[in-house]
């Protein structure tokens, strides 16, 4: 009969102190009398922070009966996910305190979402899983829904709501269909193929069906009609948390799924498994691409750029199905996800900060356009530069961190003789300067609209792009520490 | 002769179990669906007794039958759909959507249980569905599972006041 | 003139009357004791009496199918009695409530069909049957009609496990406690159901009320359901019982201080999801005329009714067998008891389990009416907050209470014993107190001997 040991416990501790921050600001709410709540960003940094470091210290190793997996994977996401967590409740303060909107439950919900993904970063059943998605689904949820004054934030909090809970029904039948294949939920058994010899057809079938439900997460192409509706109506600092946080846990779980589902399904490469995938990572690139061109919104403009990198990450994902690449296929991945993480981040904290802070419901139609934009580089010259640099980052263009990570990626998929498709990477890749850099084109090239605001300016805000900058610059220049951490993670995993 | 009485009993419990499923897709009044999800719930908890998983059966009837359909009950009075509302020549194409999704999705389902051939069926111990081996299972097998569920229900208990609530 | 005499009824008549009043329903029990050995599974008895129809019809009927059929017809006529003893007892209730009403509004109540007016139940029932069953056009006619069954099919589930005595009981399934409140949990749908397709707005808010109210009360129920499940270690009706003795300091309710107050919160919990006053918000007359029953008439509406006073014996049945020790009876333990099987006094046994359970469930029984015609009704704000603020987290302290309690115990069993005796003692002590006080309250209004001259 299996037993809690300690070992069990210290590899949980970062989820459960992201856990307990929340509950710990839910609970510094209540006593709350002044309404000075500049304290709580700074508490979500520090739990942040805390669960960061803690995920340093956990032995590796599978705990509670094989259902979670403590290793430098698990550690990796866990950082960065907490890193996104602390970016994103920096911005989050400026942004909230602008509108008056600044509660406990914000940060605590955000807690419990780096909670629930963090524990998706250790899962190795697709039990857990499926409790550590719905966590963070449901924080997301009510993030997305906070704040919903207006049609389009209402619309938007609800067709989210709508659509993840129907993808974690697609992933809870694709499970239950796993399981009666296999006679277990755990991804190392589910390696292991059906216990009968016909039963690999029911197999396949369920492990369709939680891709699937995955890919909903992920946002991949079809599965990403939600996407662009919902990052555009959320608040700007829960987009971006949305955007960095929930891809990259959802990635670590499908990178791991994924794998099991190679072995499963006899871990040729030509199988119908891998097609599938390639498939879908093909039109996620394209779709994501191409749709992003024609939009003037800057904030949708970033929601189908994260649909493309969706794309690009998948085929990493493709790409560490065969054993020779696997470790590099999968180091790329993680690189992808913290660079994505601080780009994307940076981004949205820029759009949020341009956003008129009115009374909600008087924003315009407009609210996100390109025009805002315009002359940016003369009125805010430093919040230009951050833009500048988090856009060439998201673009790829060397030395940011985005180029590395594209380019570990696409190493990765010619390694495993997906050339096409790599090439496709390339070339969608182009067109995805195109519409990256008319965003710095119209910061640098033309002229303010009259009467344009300034937007928020904040110290913490300040600090927080600062950090994004500093990371996203960094990465590209420096990026050896942190590639050899995740090559050291993509070692472990199997 | 219990495996002809257990035969019967299913299939007491199967085809309404199929009818009422049906009924609620089909259904036109909202509350009429409602209806028949909960005779859904109650046969199919008949069919988990006759697995001899009792705790589940009743956890089934309870949380399902009991909480959630009346909540569900509750909104649909509330809100008063109108009939008007459900004739969408969008609704339309989604419903055949639907149809076509469900049923391809039920045929690879099909396809693939009458592939796997002949189950071979474990024997289960004498405790199994008792309260008492769900319960060592809980916290044993699956007691990560179970933790986390526990803060899944937080987040949704936060989750809904913040949604609710009218100002922030 | 001659001075004025009470008219009265012979006192054994009315003794006469009460006793038929007490038979009558646990005619059924009896019943359903003597076929029980039909209904063991391993048993053979529907082979026996299969064997004998065979005879008595010159037929052979030892096939698989007639042995299904069988068996099929054998459950089926235990429902039957079950329910009947639900439909008997909540008629004869009717009268005993009405009769306890009369006299405690100084009235005089039913006296004229029958000795003390207590055929009059019959009358109701006969009165209800030949009544028109009107259906409103407006009404959604198909949920309007079937809503009553649900009601009447979650109150009927439940005596599945319920126990009558000793091994009279249905299924002593291992999730007892549990199935009760999970099949209950129809009534509400029932409820909500008929409030809304009655299409009427005294139906709508009935049913809406209820719901709220007894979804509401369903969660201090359970919580109090859960101290005697701790301290006995199963759910299993008949393993609470075997857990609890005899003696009232062996009963749950005085072996943990926390139990004393998890009845109470049961016990509220109870009276509120059967709507009985002072919960009966949602059928209160003087503001939503009757609930969700102001449209119905006839024997829908007997259906409901049924159940509700049914359900007066399922609340203290539950309560009796989770707090006052069931069918335990002094100086039969467990030993005892088995050393009886085989023996004609077995049947004795049973009957005398059987009458200990019926007697400390009609005692609890009476309570509830007392408190239907003592208590005026609440408002609904009050009741939500009754329920949340108040029951709920009562019924947490107690829960954990009870888990420390348990572990006290495992360390010094004495525990159990000084808190049974001295939590008992201090119950006789109310209990005295209660009955001076009554007696000082007859006394003083009458002066004399209780005036039985309306019986």
């Amino acid at each position: 009969m299996p037993t809690v040991s300690s070992q069990d416990v210290l590899a949980l501790a970062p989820v459960a102190i992201l856990a307990l921050g929340g509950i710990a600001l839910l609970l510094s709410e209540v006593f709350l009398t002044s309404g000075k709540r500049g304290y709580q960003a700074f508490l979500t940094v520090l739990f942040a922070a805390t669960a960061g470091l803690t995920a340093f210290g956990a032995t590796p190793g599978k705990v509670f009966a094989g259902q979670a997996t403590a290793d430098a994977f698990s550690a990796f996401v866990t950082i960065t996910v907490s890193f996104g967590l602390a970016l994103a409740a920096l911005v989050s303060a400026s942004w909230l305190d602008a509108r008056g909107a600044e509660r406990g439950e914000f940060y605590a919900l955000s807690l419990f979402a780096a909670s629930g993904m963090s524990l998706l970063g250790m899962a190795s059943d697709l039990l857990v899983a499926f409790v550590a998605i719905e966590i963070m689904s449901l924080s997301t949820y009510a993030l997305a829904a906070w704040m919903r004054r207006g049609k389009k934030p209402a619309e938007a909090a609800f067709k989210y709501f709508i659509l993840g809970a129907f993808s974690s029904a697609l992933l809870l039948y694709g499970t239950s269909l796993v399981f009666g294949a296999t006679g277990s939920t755990l991804l190392s058994d589910v390696a292991r193929g059906p216990l009968q010899a016909g039963g690999s057809a029911l197999l396949s079938a369920g492990l369709v069906l939680v891709a699937a439900g995955l890919a909903f997460k992920v946002a991949a192409v079809p599965f990403h009609v939600w996407t662009p509706d919902v990052y555009e109506g959320a608040p700007t600092p829960v987009t971006a948390f949305m955007a960095a946080g929930v891809k990259t846990a959802a990635f670590a779980i499908l990178a791991r799924t994924v794998l099991a589902a190679y072995a499963a399904t006899g871990g040729a490469a030509d199988s119908a498994f891998p097609r599938v995938l390639a498939v879908l990572a093909l039109l996620t690139m394209l779709v994501g691409n191409l749709f992003a061109v024609p939009q003037r919104s800057v904030k949708r403009m970033l929601a189908y750029s994260s649909i493309a990198h969706a794309g690009y990450l998948l085929l990493g994902v493709l790409a560490a199905g065969l054993p020779a690449v696997r470790e590099r296929a999968l180091s790329g991945v993680l690189f992808y996800l913290a660079s994505y993480t601080a780009s994307a981040i940076g981004a949205f904290a820029v759009v949020g900060a341009l956003e008129s802070n009115g009374q909600p419901g008087d924003e315009p139609a407009d609210a996100w356009d390109l025009e805002r934009l315009a002359g940016l580089s003369r009125r805010r010259p430093l919040l230009a530069f951050a833009m500048t640099v988090f856009m060439l980052s998201l673009a790829g263009v060397p030395p940011t961190a985005g180029f590395v990570a594209k380019l570990l990626v696409f190493q990765a998929a010619v390694g495993a003789q997906y050339l096409a498709l790599a090439v496709v990477g390339v070339l969608t890749s182009a067109l995805g300067a195109y519409y990256y850099l008319r965003v710095v084109v119209y910061m640098y090239m033309r002229p303010a609209a009259e009467g344009e605001p300034a937007g928020v300016t904040s110290p913490v805000l300040s600090v927080a792009l600062a950090v994004a900058v500093a990371a996203v610059v960094v990465l590209g220049i420096g990026s050896e520490p942190v590639a050899s951490l995740a090559r050291a993670a993509a070692a472990v995993v199997r | 002769m219990a495996d002809r009485a257990e035969l019967w009993i299913f299939l007491l419990f199967a085809i309404p179990l199929v009818i009422a499923a049906a009924g609620v897709v089909a259904a036109r009044n909202p509350v009429n669906a409602a209806m028949s999800l909960v005779a859904a719930f109650f046969f199919l908890a008949g069919i988990y007794v006759l697995l001899v998983a009792h705790l589940v059966a009743f956890l089934q009837i309870l949380v399902y039958a009991g909480a959630i359909m009346v909540v569900f009950l509750f909104v649909i009075m509330l809100l008063q759909l109108h009939d008007q509302d459900m004739q969408d020549a969008k609704l339309k194409a989604m419903q055949w959507g639907g149809i076509i999704g469900a049923s391809g999705v039920l045929t690879v389902v099909a396809l693939a249980i009458q592939q796997a051939g002949e189950i071979h069926w474990k024997a289960v111990p004498e405790s199994f569905g008792t309260v008492k081996a769900v319960g060592m299972l809980l916290f044993t097998q699956y007691l990560l599972p179970f933790e986390a569920t526990s803060l899944l229900l937080l987040v949704a208990i936060v989750g809904a006041v913040v949604v609710a609530k009218q100002r922030i | 003139m001659a001075p004025y005499q009470p008219k009265s009824d012979p006192k054994w008549l009315v003794a006469l009357t009460l006793a038929v009043a007490l038979t009558v329903p646990f005619l059924f029990p009896v019943l359903i004791l003597l076929s029980m050995p039909l209904a063991e599974p391993s048993g053979g008895g529907v082979t026996l009496a299969l064997r004998w129809l065979g005879n008595v019809l010159g037929t052979d009927l030892s096939g698989p199918v007639a042995h299904d059929v069988g068996t099929a017809v054998v459950l089926l006529l235990i429902a039957f009695l079950f329910i009947n003893f639900g439909a008997i007892f909540s008629g004869i209730c009717v009268w005993w409530e009405r009769r306890i009403a009369g006299r405690m509004q100084s009235r005089i109540g039913p006296n004229r069909q029958g000795l003390g007016g207590f055929l009059v139940w019959v009358a109701d029932a006969v009165k209800f049957l030949l009544k028109e069953d009107l259906v409103p056009a407006e009404a959604d006619s198909l949920l309007f009609r079937i809503a009553p069954y649900f009601v009447l099919t979650g109150f009927a589930l439940t005596f599945v496990v319920l126990p009558f005595g000793h091994s009279v009981v249905m299924a002593d399934l291992n999730v007892g406690v549990f199935y009760i409140t999970s099949v209950t949990a129809l009534v509400v749908v029932g409820i909500l159901i008929s409030g809304w397709s009655s299409n009427s707005k005294w139906a709508l808010f009935g049913g809406m009320r209820s719901a709220a109210q007894v979804v509401s009360y369903e969660i201090p129920a359970g919580l109090a359901v859960f101290v005697p499940v701790l301290m006995a270690g199963s759910l299993s009706m008949q393993d609470i019982i075997r857990a609890q003795g005899a003696a009232p300091w062996d009963w749950f309710i005085f072996r943990n201080p926390a139990a004393l107050v998890a009845f109470f919160v049961l016990f509220t919990s109870q009276l509120a999801e059967a709507n009985r006053t002072p919960f009966d918000l949602p059928e209160a007359e003087s503001e939503l005329v009757a609930g969700y029953l102001s449209e119905y008439s006839g024997f829908r509406f007997a259906l409901f009714f049924m159940s509700e006073f049914g359900n007066i014996w399922v609340m203290s049945a539950l309560a009796t067998t989770l707090f006052f020790g069931g069918w335990q009876v002094p100086g039969m333990p467990a030993a005892a008891i088995s050393a009886l099987k085989g023996t004609g006094a077995w049947w004795g046994w049973q009957l005398v389990s059987m009458a200990v359970f019926a007697v400390k469930t009609l005692l609890l029984a009476n309570v509830v009416i007392w408190l239907r015609w003592t208590l005026p009704r609440i408002r609904i704000d009050q009741m939500m907050t009754l329920s949340w603020k108040y029951l709920v987290p009562i019924g947490f302290v107690c829960l954990i209470f009870t888990l420390f309690w348990q572990l006290g115990v495992g360390a010094a069993p004495g525990l159990e014993l000084a808190s049974g005796v001295a939590l008992s003692v201090g119950a006789l002590f109310v209990v005295i107190a209660f009955f001076r006080r009554v007696f000082k309250n007859v006394t003083d209004v009458r002066g004399d001997a209780i005036d039985l001259s309306n019986w």
